[in-house]
């Protein structure tokens, strides 16, 4: 079956089965490697994005109900390496990744905390991210959102 | 359950035995072999030493860095890396002798047939501390070479020139690394490189780094073993045995053939692998698969918890100090304390799951992988289906976590068995159920401490421990008798505290699943009884547990007890630990030796709505020479977390013959919400790098179970700890 999406901001359109997790469609049939398969039932958040704005673990979306949609992985966040995305920008000053395979995940969740709360505190965050990090990089994520949050103040005040 | 009924081979037999020899400190040992007293000598070596940089000496400058045309450093690491930061620290090693800022180096995995890959794979706490030497040395006669050509192009001598940030320059003149190669008929390297410069000298060593993979893994480059694509490459799912020893009775796959876009189903000895052109297809069509499967014994976790049992199995001598037995027999003088311990058995539970793509064509094969065993895992290829060790070449990826459990990847056989049949690549990845419920674990143990106490002094101890083993099943058979002991298994389980009377015993005991390593080894489960045992004893005697344990660390002949002494009194300082306790709050301590690596910490924690928390902890290392602070944080960070999530919630059981968790609903680890305030405090001393990826686990599972009965007033004796909170 065909279907028409927006992935951060080119349309697509793939033929596929209606019911391929929106994961695999974004992996192997856009090459867009970024969202990672971690569990595959909506526990880990190693595959979260964007759809239509809404925080999205897509190991468990069907493609079909991204049709008309627009959809934003973390290839998308940032226009390239000199611009990055305050989410991206903080998880540089932090040294945050150590094996790195949970981060693309924790920075979408991250992203859309930001956007919903201008400023987190620990407790916002520890409340709302429920992703899985096995490596232990939870302190520096706590820190790097919150310093991404203030990146993004700064840059709406400078605007 | 033996070597060959788990299908674990063994690494080269050749190989391990021509260094085999160092690690074991020389080959009078291997003449008397078999007696407990060797036994225990040869054990005591291994737990103590530092992993040896096995495979490791022979290079050639060449072959470890290269500079490519754009004058970038290339520097091919024979250590994987898995998220320990070991890029990182290589490159700041080559940086050092090279004269030239680390941005300029990046650091490769190689192919097992173009470059240096440590045939022993990257563990044990090695890696970075195992390249420190050869890397500064390649790195210094690469920088000589170049120096060398340099001056001769100038028609100077190479004293006067000198490299610096990827050039070299004499007087006002410069050339690029790259120019230099271009411009010379042939690069001379020395066989014997300079001095290598020592720690006062150090420019970049010991500084704070990013990661060299930092922008990559920010920017969700395509690096992980996940990620690649061969052309033409297909998809494979196994259908595997969901019970324990299970063997394949039948099947039929008539449902998932039909399916559009299923290829085939193969039938391999204990499993199937369904092939299709799509992901999501092949893993849809293995679900249609019936499979019935033939089962002896449908165990369970009592079965289990039965056989980890103290007196059962086979008894091994590994530490007889002093006098113990006639101390506890005498039961007129003093008093005994006794108590028992329990681990439990855990999973690795890495983000990203195995998996492997391989590529037969022409008679070679091609794999990419994330492993910690690259050479390993072409040995293994080559043996199962008979072909040249040279026909095949493994490409490391970068790892979705390691933790000890890539040491083995059961997707690599059936990746490259897959190949060779269909002629096409594929793309064989473990689903998360299958990485949970066909895999293998850290062991579960027992642990029955003893004490004799005198007088208000400790006068004898003795630990004794039951686990199935770690590393056994990885060596040579002949290293069991060797070393008695599972050096892996047991590693920590002798006491190094100050004591005449020590006696330490394991008991080796036999599961139904693989059991194998896990961060940190067996020093999670022996530091854990030790330490809550030394925090029991603390109490009986009445004294502060930090300044007891610090009057049971003055053995002068061992330098790690000095250390230890200033690192354990630096945590108590900056932990604040005799500061007014707060009802409903504790603090609790513990302390290891890790090979040469010190470590302390103190945690703090309350219970709260019948969760535990750990508010706060604080953790001292020691472990030599720092080559790159900021990855060594990140190590105890990591330490910190895997520590309290294993010693909270992790507990892998068995039911009605099956792993009972296929996915991390059924297995919590710890999340966002249980972290911390973390200190760290780096004290690393000497010219000596030693290892940072597992000692800082050793405190954190009974520093927090003391915290908890300075909480709660109840002990915490077994893991995880929320079993036991109601
Ligand atoms: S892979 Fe989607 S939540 Fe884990
Ligand atoms: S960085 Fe490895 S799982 Fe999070």
């Amino acid at each position: 079956m065909k279907i028409n999406f927006k992935i951060n901001g080119k349309a697509v359109s793939v033929d596929v089965d209606a019911d391929t997790p929106l994961l695999w469609v974004v992996r192997d049939e856009l090459k867009l490697k970024a969202t990672k398969y971690g569990c595959g039932r909506a526990m880990c958040g190693a595959c979260s994005l964007h759809v239509d704005g809404e925080l999205t673990r897509s190991c468990s979306f069907p493609v079909k109900f991204a049709e008309g949609k627009e959809v934003t992985t973390l290839e998308g966040l940032s226009p390239n390496e000199e611009e990055l995305h305050p989410v991206q920008q903080a998880w540089m000053e932090e040294n945050v990744p150590q094996c790195g395979y949970c981060q693309p995940g924790f920075m979408m969740a991250a992203a859309k905390l930001i956007k919903e709360i201008d400023n987190p505190s620990t407790e916002d965050i520890k409340a709302n991210i429920s992703n899985i990090c096995r490596c232990g990089t939870h302190p520096r994520i706590i820190k790097a959102i919150k310093r991404a949050a203030q990146i993004q103040q700064s840059k709406t005040s400078s605007l | 359950m033996s070597s060959s009924e788990k299908d674990i081979k063994l690494t080269s037999r050749r190989n391990f035995l021509q260094t085999g020899l160092v690690l074991l400190g020389g080959s009078a040992v291997l003449l008397e072999f078999g007696c407990a007293p060797t036994q225990r000598k040869v054990f005591d070596f291994v737990d103590s030493n530092e992993a040896p940089n096995m495979g490791l000496n022979k290079f050639d400058a060449n072959f470890w860095i290269r500079i490519l045309d754009d004058n970038k450093i290339e520097l091919a690491s024979p250590k994987v890396e898995m998220g320990q930061g070991v890029f990182t620290g290589a490159a700041l090693c080559a940086a050092e002798e090279l004269n030239t800022h680390p941005r300029y180096i990046s650091v490769i995995h190689p192919t097992t047939q173009n470059g240096p890959v440590d045939p022993f794979g990257t563990g044990g706490s090695s890696s970075t501390a195992g390249l420190f030497e050869p890397v500064r040395k390649a790195a210094a006669i690469t920088r000589v070479a170049l120096e060398e050509a340099a001056a001769k192009i100038w028609k100077t001598s190479a004293s006067n020139v000198e490299a610096k940030d990827g050039k070299v320059v004499y007087a006002d003149k410069s050339l690029s690394f790259a120019e230099i190669i271009k411009q010379s008929k042939s690069i001379k390297f020395r066989k014997k490189g300079p001095a290598l410069k020592t720690r006062k000298d150090f420019q970049y060593i010991g500084t704070d780094q990013p990661r060299t993979d930092l922008l990559q893994k920010v920017m969700g480059a395509s690096i992980f073993g996940i990620d690649y694509e061969l052309p033409n490459m297909v998809y494979g799912t196994t259908v595997e045995s969901p019970y324990l020893g299970g063997k394949l009775k039948s099947f039929d796959a008539d449902e998932a053939l039909a399916m559009k876009g299923v290829l085939e189903v193969q039938e391999e000895d204990d499993y199937l692998l369904v092939v299709a052109e799509k992901r999501y297809v092949a893993e849809m069509a293995a679900r249609k698969v019936k499979a019935e499967w033939t089962v002896n014994k449908k165990w369970t976790q009592e079965d289990i918890d039965a056989a980890v049992q103290v007196g059962k199995g086979k008894f091994e001598s590994i530490q007889k100090d002093g006098n113990a037995a006639a101390v506890f027999r005498n039961k007129d003088q003093g008093k005994t304390l006794e108590f028992e311990y329990r681990t439990a058995a855990a999973a690795h539970a890495f983000m990203e799951p195995k998996g492997t793509i391989a590529r037969y064509a022409d008679g070679k094969m091609y794999i990419i992988t994330g492993t910690q065993q690259p050479n390993r895992d072409r040995v293994e290829i080559a043996k199962k289906l008979s072909m040249k060790k040279d026909d095949v070449d493994v490409q490391c990826a970068f790892l979705g976590g390691g933790f000890g459990g890539r040491f083995y990847i059961n997707k690599v056989i059936q990746a490259a068995r897959a190949s060779k049949k269909l002629g096409r690549p594929i793309h064989v990845l473990s689903t998360r159920e299958q990485d949970f419920i066909n895999n293998y674990y850290r062991p579960s143990s027992h642990h029955v401490m003893k004490a004799k106490i005198e007088n208000n002094q400790i006068v004898a101890v003795q630990h004794d421990m039951a686990t199935d083993d770690m590393i056994f099943d990885f060596m040579p058979a002949i290293m069991q008798k060797l070393m008695g002991a599972d050096p892996s298994s047991c590693h920590g389980a002798a006491f190094n505290y100050s004591i005449d009377s020590r006696v330490t015993n394991s008991w080796r005991v036999d599961t139904p699943y693989v059991t194998g390593i896990w961060r940190g080894v067996g020093i999670v489960a022996t530091s854990f009884a030790k330490e809550v045992f030394f925090d029991e004893i603390a109490e009986e005697l009445g004294q502060d547990p930090i300044e007891m344990r610090l009057a049971h660390l003055k053995d002068e002949k061992d330098a790690r007890h000095g250390r230890l002494r200033t690192v354990v009194e630096k945590v108590r300082d900056a932990s604040n630990w005799k500061g007014k306790s707060v009802a409903g709050f504790g603090k609790g301590f513990a302390c290891a030796m890790d090979r040469e690596t010190v470590v302390a910490g103190v945690a703090e924690v309350t219970v709260d709505n019948g969760k535990i928390k750990v508010t706060k902890f604080t953790l001292g290392i020691d472990a030599g020479l720092i080559v790159n602070p900021e990855g060594v944080r990140q190590q105890c960070e990591g330490c910190i977390m895997m520590g309290l999530s294993s010693a909270i919630y992790e507990e892998l059981l068995v039911k009605d013959g099956k792993v009972n968790h296929s996915n991390y609903h059924q297995y919590p680890v710890a999340m966002l919400s249980d972290s911390p305030e973390i200190e760290i405090l780096l004290l690393g001393t000497g010219e000596h790098v030693y290892g940072v990826g597992e000692p800082p686990i050793a405190p954190v599972a009974p520093a927090i179970a003391n915290a908890l009965y300075s909480a709660t007033g109840k002990r915490f004796r077994n893991t995880p700890f929320r079993n036991d909170l109601s």
